[in-house]
């Protein structure tokens, strides 16, 4: 008997181990496929109206007049404003402002993830310019202006084989999947475990396609906001204490669910209740 | 003889309150430092935040039944959040959605 159990661990053991990204990314989406087969997986990038049909209706008539429209005006507005030294932000990015699908990366000289957001604030502080409020208008703006540029464009994040930044990915797949705050949820509870069913009036998302229609205008904030706000407002809904927007534990957790979400088009930006 | 048992009963009070500010103060110190621990480990409960502000206003208004009550709530909390810590060093794995 004991030889059986210790078998069965090993083996448990063996199948953590050779866990890869992309065998995450395969088996998440294999699980939502079967979860939720009657809807194909490109469609869970608009997240809960992928799945009910009346909250459809009313998003798709919402999008008619996109509320996020005047801020991509002025993203645009910003992305060609030139810094105090004459340069703008194509001297960091380049002149197409189309660049989302590469986000985030690893960077192994700064040994960290980078997001689009703390890349902008990379630019700005190498052209002598103050760091911008992550959960600010402008930076929302400057987000939203890239993320309609790279509409369609497919999410192409790499994890180099690098213990680091494979380090990083597993720190961001273990906040996923941990229980956290007095509630003791998890992201996984709600986006995987129930996906698809209703948490009181509203029906949950599936974890797949998360991050592909950032910065959102969301009806409760009244404005459009980034996806670090979010995971923060999650945080707080089962009481646990957030972290600061662009955190190592975001950032890496971002490059987690991005990962999860590689070859899906990006959509951004969306709205949402 | 009326004054006498005034004096002890107020006596006997004033004692009570002054022991159960010693405990709260005391409660409050190991809630914080309980908190540092698991802020530290990624873990915090916004709950225990709020406890610890309610038991730091008790104390400033010198309610020590109150600094008492929201004290031991917040040490009570965070050493549950850290319990979570430990628990979730591992239990996460068996989550993860396998092929």
């Amino acid at each position: 008997m004991r030889l059986l159990m210790t078998m069965a661990l090993c083996c448990g053991f063996a199948v953590n181990v050779s866990a890869t990204p992309e065998s995450d990314r395969e088996a998440l989406r294999s699980y939502f496929e079967k979860r939720i087969p009657n809807v194909p997986l490109e469609e869970h990038i608009n997240g809960a109206y992928a799945l009910d049909e009346a909250k459809r209706a009313q998003w798709l008539a919402m999008e008619d007049f996109p509320p996020y429209e005047f801020t991509i005006d002025e993203g645009a507005d910003l992305w060609e404003e030139a810094f105090d030294n004459g340069e703008t932000y194509a001297s960091c990015f380049g002149d197409s402002p189309a660049i989302k699908a590469g986000f985030p990366y690893w960077d192994a000289e700064q040994g960290q993830v980078i997001t689009l957001d703390l890349a902008i604030n990379q630019c700005r502080e190498a052209n002598g310019e103050e760091a911008l409020d992550y959960l600010g208008e402008e930076m929302a703006a400057l987000t939203a202006f890239i993320a309609y540029e790279s509409r369609d464009e497919l999410i192409a994040v790499e994890i180099p084989e690098d213990p680091a930044a494979l380090a990083a990915y597993e720190s961001g797949k273990a906040f996923y999947y941990q229980r956290r705050g007095q509630l003791n949820f998890s992201c996984s509870s709600c986006h995987v475990d129930m996906a698809n069913n209703m948490l009181r009036a509203e029906r949950l998302s599936a974890g797949i396609g998360h991050t592909t229609h950032w910065p959102v205008y969301r009806l409760k904030w009244n404005a459009v906001g980034p996806l670090h706000k979010r995971f923060m407002e999650c945080n707080d809904q089962v009481k646990a204490k957030s972290f600061a927007p662009q955190s190592e534990e975001y950032r890496n957790l971002e490059y987690f669910m991005t990962y999860m979400a590689n070859d899906l088009p990006l959509n951004g930006p969306a709205s949402r209740k | 003889m009326r004054l006498l048992a005034g004096l002890t009963l107020a006596f006997c009070a004033a004692a009570t309150q002054a022991a159960d500010c010693e405990q709260g103060a005391e409660l409050l110190s190991q809630a914080q430092k309980a908190y540092a621990d698991v802020v530290e480990v990624g873990f915090a409960w916004k709950t225990t935040e709020d406890y610890l502000q309610d038991a730091q206003k008790a104390e400033m208004d010198g309610d020590c039944a109150a600094l008492n009550t929201h004290a031991l709530r917040a040490l009570n909390t965070a050493k549950a959040a850290m319990e979570q810590s430990l628990v979730e060093q591992e239990a996460w794995r068996n989550r993860v959605p396998k092929g």
